[in-house]
C-alpha cells in the first residue's frame, strides 16, 4: 500500500507537466514595438483596367425558370420538353389508356413577385429548340448552327389552357386539358415530342417556375374501371427572356443568367504613405513587401440594379485569379482567393444601394507581395469576380465603376515590428 | 548497465521538459534555476554538504558515501501568483531540475553524471489593444511567448583522500534552446460587437537560438570531527554562446558566466538533530555582452539555514523532518531592480530500503513557500520538490 502511495505522488508530480506559464501585462521591456496601420489605395492607384464580360452559362443551367410579362420592361417565358407517353404504369398493371389531364406548374413563392392572383397560360410548342443555347429570338444559337424561332419567344404556339395562380392558396396552379389535347401532346413531330411554353397573361407578372408536370387521367385496358393519374416526365426546364440586359457602361456587373464577370487587372503599389504612428511626424513611405499584410479588401459600392434584374436572393460572389488574361473572356481561373464566396444580400441592389461590399483579397495580396519581395517587382495580377454557382440567379449584382464617389478601392491593414531579438 | 542506458536517454529530453514559470525569466539569460534536490530545498541548502549521500549536479563529492549505483530524479511543480501595478495573475509549471547517476568506485571514489537546470526562460506577456479599421475600433491581443531553458550536463569524479578530506571535480557543457515568438491576433468583431465581414490575419514573428558552452567545478569536503562537515565548491561557467538556430535570421551573443563560490556546513547537534547552513557568491557584471551587462545584478549572494530532526523510524529507516529558510538574489535585474527570493521550507525523507544504515531507495519531499520581489513586481511562490533515489546492483 505504501508503494502505491508513493507511486501516486510521483504520478501527480509528472501530471504537473501541464503548464500554465506566467502571463503578465506588458511591462515595457519588450522591444518588438508592433504597429498596425490601415491604408486605402484609390482605384486609379491599383487598377490598370477593369472589364465586364457576359455570356457565361445559359438559362438551362439554373434550377428554375422564369415567367415575366412587362416586368420593368422584361418579358420571360418558360419552356419544357415532354417525354414520350408511357405504355405501362408502375401504379396499375396493364396497357395504359389516357383520357383527359392537367398541367401543373409549381412556383417559388419566396422569390418572385407573387402578392396577388396571376393569370397563367400554357401553350404547345412544336418547333425544335436547343435548350442550352435557345434565346428569345433563336431556337438554336450555337457556334455551328443558328436558327431563329419562326416567331420570337417560342415560335408558333398553340394555346392549351389557362388558369389563375393564387399565391395565398398554394405554390402551384393546375390547368385542365381535354382528351383531344392529351392526344395532341402525345403525338410525335418528326420523331420528337412536343414542348410546353408557360407565360403570364397580364403585365407586371414576375414568377420563378420550379417545375412543370403533366398529369394524365389514366386507366388500363385490362381494368378500365380503375382510374388514376399518370405523371408524364418533362425535362430541359429553361426560359427565354427579352430584352437582354445591355452591357454596363461605367459600372460593374457580376452574375445574372447567362452570367457576367468583372475582371480587374491590378498593379498594387509597392510603396504607400505611412501613418504618423509608423513614421513619426516626418512622414515616410512604407514598403509593403517588408511588412505583413493582415487584411486586404476590395471595397465595392453596391449600385441600384434595374428592377427586372435585381437579384431575388443572396448573390454569392467568388474571386479567382485569371491565369491567362490574354485568353479573356475564356481564360482559365485559378484557386479561390477567399475561403468561401461572399454572400451579398439582394437588398443592397435596391433599397440599400450605396452600401459598401468588402471582398477579401488577403491571401492573394500577401502572395503578391511575397513574390515582389523575391523578384523585386510587384506582379500585375488579374482577378475575376463572378457568382458561385455560375449562373445562379436571373438577377445580377451591380457595383459602381471608376470615376465616381463609390469607385472601387483597395483597403490594406498591415503590421510592422522590430525583429524578435534576445533580451 | 541498464541504469547507464536509462541515464543517457534522460538528458536528451531535459531541455524540452525543463520549464519555468515566471516572467522574471525575461531578463538576461533567464531566471536562475538552481539544480537542487528535495533535501537541499527543505534545508535551505546551497547544494554542497549533506548528511544523506545523494547525487547533486556539479558536486560529485556529495555522492561519496553511496553504497551502490544510484539514480536520482527530481520533479518540482511550482505555482503562485504575481502582482505588478494593478495587474494580477497566477502561474503553474513543473520543472525537472535534477537528473543524476552515481557509480561508486570502491569505497573511496565515485563517478557521477548529472543533468541540472541552470536558467529558465519560459514566460509570456499578453496585452490588449485596438486598431482603427474602416473607422471602427477593432481589438487585438498581443502575445509575447518565450520558451526555453539552459541545462548543464556534467561528468564528475570524487575521491576521499583520507577519513576527513575529499575532493571532487566535474566538467560538462551547457546545452539549451530558446524560442521567442510574438503574435498579434485580431478580434473577429469591432469593439461595438459588430462582426467583421472578413477575418484579419494574425501577425507573427519569431527568433530561435541554441545555447552551448563549457563549465567545470571543484569541490572540497573536510570533516574536522565526526559531528561536523564543511564543504566548498567553486563553479566555472566559461563562455556561454547563444547562437541563432539554423535558418533563422537573428543576432547571437556570447556571455561570460562568472565564477560561483559556495560554502556549506553540516553539524550534528546530537544523535537526532543536525544543523545545515550555506552561502553562495557570484559577481554578475562584466559578462561580455552589453545587453546582458545592462541587466546583470552585480554581486549576488544567497544564504540558507536549516534543521534536520530524525524524529522516528518509518518503513525501512528513519524519518527525518527538515525545516529551512533561504534568501537568494537572482543574477539578473528585472525592471531595473535586483530580484530577491525568500522562502521557508519543510520536508522529510521516507526510506524504502536501506543497507548498513544508508538508504538504497528513498523519497525526499520538500515544500517551500515564499516570495520574489523586484521593485513593483512581486510574486507569491509555492514550490514542491520531490526526489526519488534508487540504488542497487
Amino acid at each position: 500500500m505504501k508503494r502505491y502511495i508513493f507511486l501516486t505522488l510521483m504520478a501527480c508530480a509528472a501530471a504537473g507537466c501541464t503548464e500554465k506559464i506566467s502571463t503578465a501585462p506588458d511591462l515595457g521591456f519588450l522591444r518588438v514595438n508592433p504597429r498596425t496601420a490601415e491604408v486605402v489605395i484609390p482605384f486609379d492607384d491599383f487598377v490598370d483596367e477593369v472589364l465586364v464580360f457576359g455570356g457565361y452559362g445559359s438559362t438551362a443551367e439554373i434550377d428554375h425558370a422564369l415567367v415575366a410579362v412587362d416586368y420593368g420592361g422584361l418579358n420571360a417565358r418558360t419552356l419544357v420538353l415532354l417525354d414520350f407517353y408511357p405504355t405501362r404504369s408502375d401504379q396499375v398493371p396493364g396497357l395504359l389508356t389516357f383520357s383527359d389531364g392537367r398541367i401543373v406548374i409549381f412556383f417559388d413563392t419566396l422569390r418572385g413577385i407573387v402578392d396577388s392572383p396571376v393569370d397563367i397560360e400554357v401553350f404547345q410548342v412544336v418547333e425544335e429548340w436547343h435548350p442550352a443555347s435557345m434565346t428569345w429570338d433563336f431556337a438554336v444559337d450555337t457556334a455551328g448552327e443558328q436558327r431563329a424561332w419562326s416567331q420570337p419567344g417560342g415560335g408558333l404556339t398553340t394555346l392549351l389552357g389557362g388558369a389563375t395562380f393564387r399565391p395565398a392558396q398554394g405554390d402551384s396552379v393546375s390547368i385542365p386539358i381535354d382528351s383531344a389535347t392529351v392526344v395532341a401532346l402525345g403525338e410525335l413531330i418528326d420523331g420528337r415530342t412536343s414542348g410546353l411554353l408557360v407565360t403570364g397573361a397580364e403585365p407586371g407578372v414576375f414568377l420563378q417556375v420550379v417545375d412543370v408536370v403533366l398529369m394524365l387521367t389514366s386507366s388500363t385496358v385490362q381494368d378500365p374501371d380503375t382510374v388514376f393519374e399518370e405523371p408524364i416526365s418533362v425535362f430541359n426546364l429553361g426560359f427565354m427572356f427579352d430584352p437582354a440586359p445591355a452591357a454596363p457602361l461605367g459600372w460593374l456587373r457580376v452574375g445574372g443568367t447567362p452570367s457576367w464577370r468583372t475582371v480587374f487587372t491590378m498593379s498594387i503599389p509597392r510603396l504607400v504613405t505611412g501613418t504618423p504612428e509608423i513614421c513619426g511626424s516626418v512622414g515616410c513611405q512604407v514598403d509593403l513587401t517588408e511588412v505583413e499584410v493582415n487584411l486586404a479588401e476590395l471595397v465595392l459600392t453596391a449600385r441600384q440594379t434595374q428592377l427586372a434584374w435585381q437579384p431575388q436572393d443572396t448573390t454569392r460572389v467568388d474571386i479567382r485569379p485569371v491565369l491567362n488574361p490574354e485568353l479573356l473572356p475564356k481564360s482559365p481561373l485559378g484557386e479561390r482567393v477567399a475561403a468561401v464566396p461572399k454572400g451579398v444580400p439582394p437588398e443592397l441592389f435596391s433599397v440599400q444601394a450605396g452600401t459598401e461590399v468588402l471582398l477579401s483579397l488577403t491571401s492573394l495580396v500577401a502572395q503578391i507581395f511575397d513574390t515582389a519581395a523575391e523578384t523585386g517587382t510587384v506582379p500585375v495580377t488579374s482577378i475575376a469576380l463572378f457568382t458561385e454557382p455560375e449562373p445562379g440567379l436571373i438577377g445580377f449584382a451591380s457595383f459602381e465603376g471608376p470615376g465616381g464617389p463609390g469607385a472601387p478601392v483597395l483597403r490594406l491593414l498591415y503590421t510592422v515590428a522590430n525583429p524578435v531579438g534576445l533580451p | 548497465m541498464r541504469y547507464f542506458r536509462l541515464f543517457l536517454a534522460l538528458p536528451l529530453i531535459l531541455p524540452s521538459v525543463l520549464a519555468g514559470q515566471s516572467v522574471l525569466g525575461a531578463s538576461g539569460l533567464g531566471m536562475r534555476a538552481e539544480p537542487l534536490d528535495a533535501i537541499q530545498r527543505a534545508l535551505g541548502g546551497v547544494g554542497v554538504t549533506t548528511r544523506m549521500p545523494t547525487v547533486l549536479p556539479g558536486n560529485p563529492a556529495a555522492s561519496l558515501d553511496l553504497l551502490a549505483p544510484t539514480i536520482t530524479f527530481t520533479g518540482q511543480p511550482q505555482w503562485g501568483t504575481f502582482e505588478v501595478e494593478s495587474e494580477e495573475g497566477d502561474f503553474f509549471a513543473t520543472r525537472f531540475p535534477v537528473l543524476g547517476f552515481a557509480y561508486p568506485l570502491g569505497v573511496d571514489g565515485v563517478i557521477t553524471f548529472t543533468a541540472g537546470s541552470q536558467f529558465d526562460q519560459n514566460w509570456s506577456v499578453v496585452e490588449r489593444g485596438t486598431v482603427e479599421v474602416k473607422g471602427d475600433s477593432v481589438g487585438h491581443t498581443d502575445t509575447f511567448l518565450s520558451d526555453g531553458a539552459v541545462t548543464a550536463l556534467q561528468l564528475g569524479w570524487a575521491r576521499r583522500w583520507s577519513t576527513s578530506f575529499a575532493v571532487g571535480v566535474s566538467v560538462g557543457v551547457y546545452r539549451g534552446g530558446l524560442e521567442r515568438t510574438f503574435f498579434r491576433r485580431f478580434d473577429g468583431e469591432t469593439t461595438d460587437s459588430v462582426a467583421l465581414e472578413n477575418p484579419i490575419n494574425a501577425f507573427g514573428i519569431l527568433g530561435r537560438w541554441n545555447h552551448a558552452g563549457p563549465l567545470a567545478s571543484l569541490s572540497l569536503f573536510w570533516d574536522p570531527s565526526p559531528f561536523l562537515q564543511v564543504g566548498a565548491t567553486v563553479a566555472w561557467g566559461g563562455t556561454l554562446k547563444v547562437n541563432p538556430a539554423r535558418g533563422v535570421d537573428s543576432d547571437g551573443r556570447e556571455v561570460s558566466i562568472p565564477l560561483e563560490f559556495k560554502v556549506s556546513t553540516t553539524a550534528a547537534l546530537n544523535s537526532t538533530l543536525a544543523l545545515n547552513a550555506g552561502a553562495t557568491y557570484s559577481n554578475w557584471s562584466d559578462l561580455g555582452n552589453p545587453s546582458v551587462d545592462a541587466v546583470g545584478a552585480g554581486r549576488v549572494t544567497s544564504y540558507g539555514v536549516g534543521l534536520e530532526w530524525e524524529v522516528m523510524n518509518f518503513w525501512a529507516g528513519g524519518l527525518p523532518l527538515r525545516f529551512g529558510f533561504r534568501r537568494s538574489e537572482l543574477p539578473f535585474r528585472f525592471l531595473e531592480k535586483k530580484v530577491k527570493e525568500n522562502t521557508v521550507s519543510f520536508g522529510f525523507t521516507i526510506v524504502m530500503a536501506q543497507a548498513l544504515g544508508l538508504p538504497l531507495a528513498a523519497m525526499d519531499v520538500a515544500f517551500e513557500a515564499g516570495s520574489r520581489k523586484s521593485g513593483g513586481y512581486e510574486e507569491s511562490l509555492r514550490r514542491l520538490t520531490m526526489t526519488m533515489r534508487v540504488g542497487g546492483r
